[in-house]
C-alpha cells in the first residue's frame, strides 16, 4: 500500500496484477471492507459511476477488487468479464444466522461456475466484533467447504471490517497462495 | 430534519377522496422544500410561487399515487376487519415514499448522506421509494445509455452492486412500460442486463482503480459478452439471437463508443445539501438559491442537475459525511509536520489525565539521548519516502506542501549530519569520524543500487558493538502512544526548548511514529561482554517498528548514559505498544484446506503411499493491519486497560497450548514424512510456524508483563 520500498521491490521482481471479485449478500460488509483496505491511500481521482472498485497494492501485487454481484440473470455478464479472476473473496455476515443458508447457496452457485474452477476462495467471516457472530470454524462447518470443494484452495478468516482485523491477513493469504500460478 | 422553519411549507392539508368508500380524510404532510422540488415542474415568472407549487404538488401526488392507494385500499379491505384505518396508513406511507423520492432527487433527503442515496433506494424495503423515484425521472429516454446518463446525473450512483441491481431493474421495468414495442418485446429483463453491462463497462473504461496493466474491454468483447448474457432471456421471449443480432450489435457498439468518450457523470452535491447536513443555511443564501432556481427555465430534471455539477470543488464535496472521507488519511508524521490534530490512539481512562499531570514516567517521557547514525538515516529515509508517496499520489496537497518540500531539501544530503557541528558521542575520534563518511556513501550506494531487498537501513541490530557507529544527540518524547524524535542541526539550539519553538526552528528535524505493534528491548540485558564492567558508561536499547509492508521491521537504536534511563524508555514504549496493539488472534482462528503437512488427514490416515502427490502449501504468517501503524487513524485496540489485560492473559494461555500442540506433532510429522520427497518442505513449514509462535509468545509476554505491573502500580486506586 504505497510504500516505496515495496514499489522498488515490485519493479525488481516484477509485479502481478490480480483481478479479485468481492461477492456476498447485501449488507455483508463488502463496501466497508473495500474502503478499509485503502486506509492509507489518498484518493484524489474523481469517483466513477457504478460499482465499487478498489485497487490495493500489497508487496508487488496489485489487487483489483470489484464488487459486482446482483441477481442470477446478471451473472453471465460479470462471469465472462472475469475469466481471469485469481481470487474470489466471499464476504459473510457472521452475525446474520438467518441468511446464512442464502449466503451458502449464493456461494456455491458462484463457485461452481466453470470460470471459477481455478480461483482461490477466501471467505471472510465478517462482523466478528458482534457477540452472536459465528466463529470462522462454525462458518466453515456450515458451508461444508471441506467436503464440497475439491479443486479450489479455500480459507475462512474471521474479520472485522470496522477495525480492519482479518483483512490484511486475508490479502496476504491470497498472495501467499497464488504465487506459483 | 435540520431546516429552518421559514423555508418550510408547513402542515400542508390536503383533501383526498372518494374513490374509496371512506369519508373524506384529511392528510397532513409535512413537506419541506416544496418550492425547490417543484420549481422544476413549472414555470418561472410566477408571482406567488408558493401557492402554485403547492397546488402542483397536490396534483402530482394524486396523479402518481391514487392508483396505488386504491390498490392498497382494496387489498386491505379484503384482508382486514378494520378497513377504515389501514388504507389511511398505506396512503400516508405511499405519500411519504413519494416525498422521500422527491427529496432524494433534490439532494435534500436527510435520512442518509447523499452518497448513500443509491444504496438507500436499492434496499428491498424501500422499493416503493424507488418506484416513485424512477417515476420522477420520466420521461425516460429511448436510448438505454441515455437512461443511465440521466440516472447518474440525478443520483450519486456509486453503490453496492445489489443495490445498483435493484435500481436498474426498476428502471428497466418502467422503461419497458414506456416503450413496449421495441425489439425486446416487453421483456424488461433484457434491458436490465444491458443497463448492468453498460455500468460495468463504465467502471472498466473510466475507473482509475482499474488503470495500469489492466486490459480494458474492447468494443467486440463488450458486444459479445452482452449478447451472450441476454441469450437465456431471449428464448424466454421467443426470440433468437439471430433475430436481433445485427440491430442490437449496432446499438451496443454505438453505446460503447459514446461511453468511451464520455464517462457517466458523477453527481456532485450541491451547496444546499452540504449545509443542510452540517448547519442550517442562512436565509439569504436560500433566497439566492431559489432566485437562481426561478430564473432557470429548464423543465428537465437532469439538465438542472448537470448544471450544478461543475460548481463543487473536490474538497467541499468531501465535507459530507461519508466513508470516502477516510481517503484523506496520511501518516501521523505528515500530520504532525502540518500541525494537524493527531487522532487518539487509545481509550482514555480516568487515570490518564492524572498520571500525565504527575509526569508518570510510563505515561510521559521526554529527555535527550543518542540515536545511532544508521537509525537516524532510516528515520529520514522513511519520512522522505512516505512524503514522496503522499505527494505523488495526491497532487492536491502540493499547494500546502511548501514547508515539506523545503524540509526535503534540507534532508537531501544523506551525510549532512556528519558535517554538522552537533556533538556526537562516539567511540571514534573526530578525525576518524570524518574519514568514515566515504564509507557511508559506499554503503548507501551499494545497498540501494544492488540489493534493494536488504535496504533495511541498518547494518546490524548491535550498532553499539560496531566501532564506527556514531551517536547523535536527539530529544525523544514518548507520549500518548507516539514517539517524537527531535534533532537540531544547530548546536546553539537547546533541544530542551519548548516543543513548539523547536518545531518552528528551521534547523530542527523531527519525526513521529505510532507505537502500535512496536517492541523495545534493552540490549545489555541479553549481551554480556567479556570486558564489560559495572562501570560501563552507556546502555543501549532498540525499538522495532513495523513500518514496511513486507513486514521487515525497522530498527531504531538508541544509547543513553544511564541504565535507568534506557530502562525507562523501554518500559514506557512497551507499555504504550501493549496498550495500543490489537491481538494477532485472527491468525489462530483460520480454517482452511491448505496442507502444510500436518493435517489430520495426513497424520492419521491412509495417505501413506500417496504423500508425493499431496499439494503442499508453504506456511507463512499472515500480516495484520498493524503494519499500517503510521496511517492508522483510529484505535485498533478498543479495550480498556483492564480488559486488554484479561484478553492478553487468555491469549497467552491459548498460545501456550498451540505451542505445545505444535511440539507434540513433530515426532508424528517426522514419522510420516521421513524419506519422502517433501520432507524438507514439511519440516520448514513446521519450523516457520514454530518460530512465529515463539516470537508472538515472547512479544505478547512482554506486553502482558508491562501492562500488569503498570496497571497494579498506577491504575488501581487504593
Amino acid at each position: 500500500m504505497g510504500n516505496s520500498i515495496s514499489r522498488a521491490l515490485g519493479k525488481l521482481f516484477g509485479s502481478r496484477e490480480m483481478k479479485i471479485l468481492m461477492l456476498g449478500l447485501d449488507n455483508a460488509g463488502k463496501t466497508t471492507i473495500l474502503y478499509k483496505l485503502k486506509l492509507n491511500k489518498i484518493k484524489t481521482s474523481a469517483p466513477t459511476v457504478g460499482f465499487n472498485v478498489e485497487t490495493v497494492t500489497y508487496k508487488n501485487v496489485k489487487f483489483n477488487m470489484w464488487d459486482v454481484g446482483g441477481q442470477e440473470r446478471l451473472r453471465p455478464l460479470w462471469r465472462h468479464y472475469f475469466p481471469a479472476t485469481t481470487a474470489l473473496i466471499f464476504v459473510i455476515d457472521s452475525n446474520d444466522r438467518e441468511r446464512m443458508n442464502e449466503a451458502k447457496e449464493e456461494l456455491y452457485s458462484i463457485i461452481s461456475e466453470k470460470e471459477m474452477e481455478n480461483v482461490v476462495l477466501l471467505v471472510l467471516a465478517n462482523k466478528q466484533d458482534l457477540k452472536n457472530a459465528m466463529k470462522p470454524q462454525e462458518v466453515s462447518e456450515f458451508l461444508q467447504l471441506d467436503s464440497n470443494l475439491k479443486n479450489q484452495l479455500w480459507c475462512v478468516i474471521g474479520s472485522n471490517a470496522l477495525t480492519g482485523k482479518g483483512l490484511m491477513e486475508g490479502l496476504s493469504w491470497i498472495s501467499n497462495n497464488t504465487n506459483k500460478k | 430534519m435540520k431546516r429552518s422553519s421559514n423555508d418550510r411549507v408547513s402542515a400542508t392539508r390536503m383533501t383526498l377522496t372518494p374513490q374509496t368508500q371512506l369519508n373524506n380524510h384529511n392528510y397532513t404532510i409535512l413537506s419541506n422544500n416544496i418550492d425547490d422540488d417543484y420549481s422544476i415542474d413549472h414555470n418561472d415568472d410566477d408571482d406567488s410561487p408558493q401557492s402554485k407549487t403547492f397546488s402542483d404538488l397536490t396534483r402530482r401526488i394524486e396523479s402518481i399515487t391514487l392508483e396505488d392507494d386504491y390498490k392498497n385500499f382494496t387489498s386491505s379491505t379484503t384482508n382486514t376487519s378494520s378497513p377504515t384505518k389501514k388504507p389511511l396508513l398505506s396512503k400516508v406511507k405511499s405519500r411519504n415514499t413519494l416525498l422521500i423520492a422527491m427529496e432524494i432527487l433534490d439532494d435534500s433527503f436527510d435520512g442518509v448522506p447523499y452518497k448513500e442515496y443509491a444504496n438507500y433506494l436499492g434496499k428491498k424495503s424501500n422499493d416503493s421509494v424507488l418506484r416513485n423515484f424512477v417515476e420522477l425521472l420520466k420521461p425516460l429516454p429511448y436510448s438505454l445509455l441515455s437512461v443511465l446518463y440521466k440516472l447518474s446525473s440525478s443520483l450519486y450512483l456509486i453503490a453496492e452492486s445489489q443495490n445498483i441491481d435493484r435500481i436498474l431493474e426498476e428502471i428497466s421495468r418502467q422503461w419497458i412500460q414506456t416503450y413496449p414495442n421495441t425489439v425486446w418485446k416487453g421483456n424488461y429483463k433484457i434491458c436490465h442486463i444491458i443497463l448492468f453491462s453498460l455500468l460495468i463497462l463504465n467502471s472498466d473504461l473510466h475507473n482509475d482503480e482499474t488503470k495500469g496493466n489492466h486490459h480494458k474491454f474492447s468494443s467486440e468483447e463488450f458486444v459479445t459478452n452482452t449478447l451472450s448474457a441476454i441469450v437465456p432471456e431471449l428464448s424466454a421471449t421467443n426470440l433468437t439471437l439471430e433475430d436481433i443480432r445485427i440491430q442490437v450489435s449496432h446499438e451496443l457498439l454505438s453505446y460503447y463508443e459514446a461511453l468511451k468518450h464520455n464517462a457517466l457523470p458523477v453527481l456532485r452535491l450541491r451547496s444546499k445539501s452540504i449545509s443542510s447536513s452540517t448547519q442550517i443555511p442562512s436565509p439569504s443564501a436560500r433566497n439566492r438559491r431559489s432566485a437562481q432556481r426561478k430564473r432557470s427555465t429548464s423543465y428537465s430534471i437532469d439538465m438542472k442537475r448537470t448544471s450544478s455539477i461543475g460548481n463543487r470543488s473536490l474538497y467541499s464535496s468531501r465535507s459530507n459525511v461519508s466513508l470516502r472521507d477516510s481517503d484523506l488519511t496520511c501518516t501521523v508524521d505528515w500530520k504532525y509536520h502540518h500541525n494537524m490534530a493527531l487522532p487518539e490512539l487509545y481509550v482514555k481512562e480516568s487515570f490518564d489525565d492524572r498520571l500525565i499531570q504527575e509526569n508518570c514516567p510510563l505515561w510521559i517521557l521526554d529527555s535527550t539521548l543518542y540515536i545511532s547514525d544508521d537509525s537516524y538515516r532510516s528515520l529520514k529515509k522513511i519520512q522522505r519516502n512516505s512524503y514522496k508517496n503522499m505527494e505523488s499520489s495526491n497532487k492536491n496537497f502540493r499547494a500546502n506542501n511548501s514547508s515539506l518540500i523545503s524540509f526535503n531539501e534540507n534532508g537531501k544530503d544523506e551525510r549532512s549530519f556528519d558535517d554538522s557541528s552537533l556533538s556526537t558521542v562516539s567511540s571514534l575520534s573526530n578525525s576518524q569520524s570524518k574519514s568514515s563518511s566515504p564509507f557511508f556513501l559506499r554503503w548507501l550506494k551499494k545497498k540501494s543500487s544492488k540489493q534493494p531487498k536488504h535496504s533495511r537501513y541498518t547494518r546490524s541490530s548491535m550498532a553499539f558493538l560496531e566501532s564506527d557507529t556514531q551517536w547523535l544527540k536527539v530529544r525523544v518524547r514518548v507520549n500518548q502512544g507516539r514517539i517524537f524524535i527531535f534533532r537540531s542541526n544547530d548546536s546553539t539550539v537547546s533541544l530542551r526548548d519548548d516543543i513548539e519553538n523547536l518545531k518552528r526552528n528551521p534547523q530542527t528535524e523531527y519525526y513521529v511514529f505510532n507505537l502500535i505493534d512496536c517492541t523495545a528491548e534493552l540490549l545489555q540485558a541479553n549481551i554480556i561482554m567479556a570486558n564489560q564492567s559495572a562501570s560501563q558508561s552507556t546502555t543501549n536499547f532498540n525499538i522495532k517498528i513495523p513500518l514496511n509492508v513486507d513486514d521487515t521491521r525497522v530498527l531504531f537504536q538508541f544509547q543513553t548514559v544511564h541504565k535507568d534511563k534506557a530502562q525507562g524508555y523501554v518500559d514506557c514504549i512497551n507499555f504504550w505498544a501493549a496498550r495500543l496493539s490489537s491481538l494477532p488472534d485472527t491468525q489462530f482462528e483460520i480454517v482452511s484446506n491448505e496442507e502444510y503437512g500436518w493435517s489430520d488427514k495426513i497424520l492419521k490416515s491412509q495417505f501413506k503411499e500417496d504423500l508425493n502427490s499431496v499439494y503442499l502449501s508453504e506456511w507463512k504468517p499472515l500480516l495484520t493491519i498493524g503494519i499500517f501503524a503510521d496511517d492508522i487513524d483510529e484505535m485498533t485496540n478498543q479495550h480498556t486497560l483492564k480488559d486488554k489485560l484479561t484478553e492478553l492473559k487468555e491469549f497467552l494461555g491459548k498460545l501456550e497450548l498451540v505451542i505445545d500442540e505444535h511440539n507434540d506433532m513433530k515426532p508424528h510429522i517426522i514419522a510420516c514424512w521421513d524419506g519422502t520427497r517433501n520432507f524438507d518442505m514439511v519440516m520448514n513449514n513446521w519450523n516457520n510456524k514454530y518460530l512465529f509462535l515463539n516470537k508472538q509468545f515472547q512479544k505478547q509476554t512482554v506486553y502482558f508483563n508491562i501492562l500488569k505491573t503498570t496497571y497494579s502500580k498506577y491504575c488501581v486506586q487504593s
